[in-house]
């Protein structure tokens, strides 16, 4: 039986099936009043026999009327049809008005009345389900409760005021590593911010779900996405969260209000959502507010708790000339609660310039991307003109203490190249001893892995191995190839 | 043609599963034994096996034909579970009564419809879901709000 079938149903079934057969005759009557009066015999045991029996009696008349001639048979259809506007029979638990459906399908099989109400159809389909299809259309079936049961297990306590590394390498080098050890260890991704229960997707580049669902976090921990520019290691899951999304926040009906992603996104990324919007294909109104982001806006993210800043960077130039289109951003976050105020940084990519010393000068932590590593780049004879590279990673701290007489704790370096070698140990420790040497001794440079927790509030970082949170760590240097860099607490490193 | 198996899967599916389900949650409800009800739900099943043999027999005797018997089966399967969903609601909606001014409103929306206003089929996630509601309009109440 199928979901929404009402009393009349299959009474409606049976009729169809008799009247399909042939022409109305008087042995077509016949079998119907045979078929009543097999009813009346199963009344004992049928409770509710007097609504079907009223309609059958009518279907009866009808016929007789229809078989002494078409028109007799047209009015009195008219004129049970206004008799029977009322509301419900009483005796299905949902019933739209179950008898004057039923009648308004009998006249359009009988008197091929057109029925205008055909999208209410549901009640009285003729075919029924095959259990082995019926079997898959089961709701406990459904893919999208199983992965919302997942979702219930409420994992997000641990990532409570966290800031999570999600990000592996940068562009498409993981897809093609993959491909030449074939293995699915390499991936990209993003950041997840969570204040206060409020959680931020950075910049959802490609294997950013993958990594999500991977550390226990689904698209219903997240109430907003920054995508900082268009690039893939940016934005190429933001088609796969926004449809993820739409299907979990459609399935979740126990929960009371739907669940809205705010989509704040550089003007390339947000006219590509846009589009999708547009011809229907993603981006619906239901689930996401989209907000196109200019570098000096900000926003609030979550009222007196998290704000955000978005400055400008200076990434993709435009052709032919030594200037930058203006649509790219980097982002300060700002977390509040009763006793302090923490600020992280991201720089997204970005070629080195004095305006990012702004962002920089107050935050406590600070995720740079660095990007591929070149010898003129390190020897500080050229500088890269769209990532910072080595000089530039340098010059964001260095700067930033001459300038101000301070600088971040933590410095994370996100979205290596790795296009030829693990280099994210060693870079990290020549530039940690090369800012020593600059009097620059106070602060904890790592180079970003998948996994890695750091504490907002406490400003620490958690140990790979023991899970603690520590001020201290020690980063290990990876043996393997493609090994995750971990970072240790004291305990477990000696 | 409906056989015996898997008339007995639909009278399961439809109504017994409903009817125990209705049970459980009338007893946490109100803190009462349903064994009455229980034993109901027993003598109906027996009722409806015996009622498939008997129409089966007419069937053999070509009094009946398949497609009517399907028929009277599926209405008695129908019947049932209409009857089933009716009292649950009507229970339910009594005891809500007693606290809730405008029982009929609230079972209607959060009950009948889902919250777009679809009518939803009363399932089980359905009614936990909506069990949960009445309880906190409960505490609500209690609470003087
Ligand atoms: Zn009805
Ligand atoms: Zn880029
Ligand atoms: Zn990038």
């Amino acid at each position: 039986m199928q979901k929404n079938e009402t009393m009349l149903t299959p009474v409606y079934r049976y009729v169809f099936s008799v009247l399909d057969e042939s022409a109305v005759t008087e042995d077509r009557i016949r079998q119907m009043r045979v078929f009543k009066s097999h009813l009346r015999k199963s009344a004992c045991i049928l409770t509710e026999t007097k609504e079907i029996e009223s309609i059958l009696d009518c279907t009866i008349e009808l016929l007789e009327r229809f078989h002494e001639s078409e028109e007799i048979g047209q009015d009195f259809w008219n004129n049970k049809l206004k008799a029977l506007q009322c509301d419900s029979c009483q005796s299905c638990y949902h019933c739209k008005k179950c008898r004057i459906y039923y009648w308004k399908e009998l006249g359009e099989v009988l008197l091929q009345k057109t029925n205008d109400e055909k999208k209410s159809k549901t009640y009285f389909p003729v075919r029924s389900l095959p259990d082995e299809i019926q079997r898959h259309l089961e709701p406990s079936a459904s893919i999208s409760t199983l992965y919302l049961s997942r979702i219930k297990r409420d994992s997000i306590g641990v990532f409570r005021n966290k800031f999570l590394m999600l990000k592996g390498m940068s562009s498409s080098t993981p897809a093609m590593l993959n491909n030449i050890f074939d293995t699915n260890d390499y991936v990209g991704g993003g950041f997840y911010l969570n204040w206060n229960g409020y959680g931020v997707a950075i910049d959802p580049g490609y294997s950013f779900v993958h990594n999500l669902h991977h550390y226990g976090l689904s698209v219903l921990d997240v109430q907003a996405v920054i995508i900082t520019h268009e690039h893939i290691d940016h934005n190429n899951d933001m088609r796969l969260l926004d449809d993820l999304h739409f299907s979990a926040a459609r399935f979740d009906e126990e929960k009371e209000k739907t669940h809205i992603i705010d989509w704040y996104m550089d003007e390339i990324s947000y006219a590509m959502a846009s589009v999708l919007r547009t011809e229907r294909s993603g981006f619906k109104e239901e689930t996401c507010r989209l907000h196109r982001v200019m570098a000096g806006d900000s926003a609030e993210l979550k009222t007196n708790e998290l704000d955000v800043t978005f400055f400008p960077t200076k990434h993709i130039p435009k052709d032919g000339t030594y200037n930058y289109k203006e649509h790219t951003f980097g982002c300060s976050f700002c977390c509040k609660n009763k006793v302090q105020k923490k600020i992280i940084t991201y720089t997204s990519d970005t070629k080195y310039f004095n305006g990012l010393l702004e962002a920089v000068k107050e935050a406590d932590m600070v995720i740079a991307n660095i990007s591929g590593i070149y010898e003129d780049d390190y020897m500080q004879i050229k500088e890269k003109s769209t990532h910072l590279g080595y000089g530039g990673c340098y010059n964001l701290i260095r700067k930033c203490s001459e300038k101000y007489g301070r600088y971040p704790r933590f410095y994370f370096l996100s979205e290596f190249w790795n296009g030829k070698s693990d280099i994210r140990y060693d870079i990290v420790k020549c530039l940690k001893r090369e800012l020593e040497e600059q009097g620059i001794t106070d602060i904890r440079i790592i180079p970003s892995e998948t996994g890695m927790l750091y504490d907002i509030e406490d400003g620490s970082i958690q140990c790979s191995q023991c899970g603690q949170y520590t001020d201290e760590v020690i980063v290990k240097r990876p043996t393997g190839l493609n090994e995750k860099i971990e970072v240790l607490c004291r305990e477990c490193y000696f | 043609m409906m056989t015996k198996e898997k008339f007995l899967f639909e009278v399961i599916d439809n109504y017994l599963y409903l009817a125990s389900l209705g049970c459980m949650v009338m007893e946490n409800y109100l803190l009462e034994d349903r064994t009455p009800d229980y034993i109901i739900c027993a003598n109906n099943l027996h009722s409806c096996l015996s009622f498939y043999d008997q129409i089966y027999n007419q069937l053999d005797k070509k009094e009946y034909s398949e497609q009517e018997v399907d028929t009277l089966l599926t209405c008695l399967i129908q019947s049932l579970k209409q009857e089933t969903l009716k009292s649950i609601n009507r229970e339910l909606k009594e005891c809500a009564r007693n606290y809730l001014p405008d029982a009929d409103q609230f079972f209607n929306d959060y009950l009948m419809h889902d919250r777009k206003g679809n009518i939803q089929e009363l399932t089980a996630s359905v009614l936990i879901a909506f069990l949960r509601r009445l309880r906190e309009s409960e505490t609500a109440y209690a609470e003087g709000k």
